[in-house]
C-alpha cells in the first residue's frame, strides 16, 4: 500500500506540474484538511450509528441465529472440516460481516483461522485447504447494508441513497460463489518444493 | 425498487420488535455497540486521512480527466471506463482508499451513473488483500497457495456484475 499512495501522489504531482496546472493542485492539496473534515463527519456518525443499530441485532440473536442457519452450508463447502469449534468460529465471523459488525467478525474469525491451524496437517506456515476457502469467502465480503456508502450518497444529497443495495447483494453473492467454485478448480495437493 | 425503500425501515421495527419479545434493552445494545463503532472509527482517521489526500491530489492533477476525454473519443463510453477504473483497482486493495474515491465521484453527482456503478462496486467485494494478508499473518502463514487467485477471481466476477449492472439499470 505504501508503495502504490506514494506513487500515485508522485505521479499526479509531475503530472500536474507538466501540464501547467501548478495552481489546481495547490488548492486541492490545501483543501485536503477541509475535505477530510466533511468526509471524516459521515464516516464517523455513520459507523457509530449503524454499529450501534446492527448491534441490537446481536443482542437479540439474530447474528447467532444466521451462524448456526449457516453451518450446513459451511459443511457442504468445507466438508473435511469435522471440527466443531472451527465451524463456530467461522460461522459466526461471516454472519458477524454480513451485518456490517466487523469489530465482532474478526475476532472470530482470527479465532477461527488459529483452530484451522491447530488441526491443519499442512507443513508449518502453508495454508490448508481450510483456510483459503474461508478467506475466499470472507473476501468476497457478502453485506446485507452497505450502510456507509449510503450514509455518503445521502450526504451529497442523493435522492435514491439505497437504489444500488439489492444489485450490490447480488454482486457480492454471484462474487462468493464463483471465488469458491475457482477455489476449488485451482485446488490442487500441496506438493514441498523444499 | 420498494425493496430498496422499505429495507432500512423495515429492519429497525423488526430489531425492535426482536428486544421486545426478548426482553432485552435496544438501546443498551444500541449505545454499546455504537461505542464500538466510534473506537474502530478513531482508529481509522490517521489512514482515512491519508488515503483522501492522495485520491485529492490525484484529482487535481487531472490526470483522470485527461484519460477520460482521450478515452471518449477513442470509443464510446470511453470516460466512463476511464472513471470508474481507481475505484475498481482500489476497492480489493484499501477499503479507505475506495471509500474516498467513491465519496469523490459522488460529491459531483450523487444519483449518477459512476456514483452507483461505485456504490454497488464497493458493496460487491470486501478489501481483499488487507484481509488475506491480516489473517495469514496472525498465524504465520507464509505459503497461500491459490488463495489470492480464487480471491481476485471473485472480486472480478463482483466488480464486472456491477458494472453491467449500472450500465444496465442505471443508464
Amino acid at each position: 500500500m505504501g508503495k502504490i499512495w506514494g506513487g500515485i501522489i508522485l505521479i499526479s504531482a509531475i503530472y500536474a506540474i507538466f501540464t501547467g496546472r501548478v495552481e489546481l493542485l495547490l488548492d486541492g492539496i490545501l483543501k485536503i484538511p477541509d475535505d477530510s473534515f466533511a468526509f471524516l463527519t459521515i464516516i464517523i456518525s455513520s459507523t457509530v450509528f449503524w454499529t450501534g443499530f446492527m448491534y441490537i441485532f446481536k443482542e437479540v440473536g439474530i447474528v447467532d441465529f444466521i451462524s448456526l442457519a449457516i453451518r450446513p452450508l459451511f459443511k457442504k463447502i468445507m466438508p473435511n472440516l469435522k471440527d466443531e469449534e472451527a465451524i463456530n468460529y467461522l460461522s459466526m465471523n461471516i454472519a458477524a460481516n454480513m451485518f456490517g459488525l466487523g469489530f465482532a467478525a474478526t475476532p472470530s474469525g482470527l479465532k477461527g483461522i488459529k483452530r484451522l491451524k491447530e488441526i491443519s496437517t499442512m507443513p508449518e506456515g502453508v495454508a490448508s485447504d481450510e483456510m483459503i476457502t474461508f478467506l475466499v469467502l470472507n473476501t468476497a465480503g457478502v453485506t446485507l447494508l452497505p450502510t456507509t456508502v449510503i450514509s455518503i450518497r445521502k450526504s451529497f444529497g442523493s435522492k435514491t441513497p439505497t437504489d444500488f443495495v439489492l444489485f450490490a447483494i447480488i454482486s457480492t453473492l454471484c462474487a462468493c460463489i464463483f471465488g469458491l467454485l475457482a477455489d476449488k478448480l485451482l485446488r490442487r495437493p500441496y506438493k514441498d518444493d523444499n | 425498487m420498494t425493496i430498496s425503500i422499505l429495507l432500512i425501515p423495515c429492519l429497525l421495527v423488526i430489531a425492535i420488535i426482536l428486544a421486545l419479545i426478548k426482553k432485552k434493552d435496544a438501546y443498551h445494545a444500541f449505545v454499546n455497540g455504537a461505542k464500538e463503532g466510534l473506537s474502530i472509527s478513531l482508529e481509522i482517521i490517521p489512514s482515512v486521512i491519508a488515503m483522501i489526500a492522495a485520491v485529492t491530489i490525484l484529482k487535481s492533477s487531472g490526470i483522470i480527466d485527461d484519460i477520460a476525454s482521450f478515452l471518449r473519443k477513442v470509443f464510446p463510453r470511453g470516460d466512463y471506463f476511464a472513471k470508474i477504473t481507481p475505484m475498481i483497482f482500489f476497492r480489493p486493495i484499501s477499503g479507505n482508499a475506495s471509500l474516498a474515491i467513491l465519496s469523490d465521484v459522488c460529491k459531483a453527482d450523487p444519483d449518477g451513473l459512476i456514483c452507483r456503478s461505485a456504490s454497488i462496486i464497493q458493496g460487491s467485494t470486501d478489501t481483499t488483500f488487507y484481509v488475506i494478508a491480516l489473517y495469514f499473518t496472525s498465524i504465520g502463514i507464509t505459503k497461500w497457495r491459490h488463495t489470492l487467485k480464487a480471491a481476485l477471481f471473485a472480486d472480478f466476477v463482483g466488480i464486472l456484475l456491477a458494472v453491467i449492472f449500472a450500465l444496465i439499470f442505471f443508464t
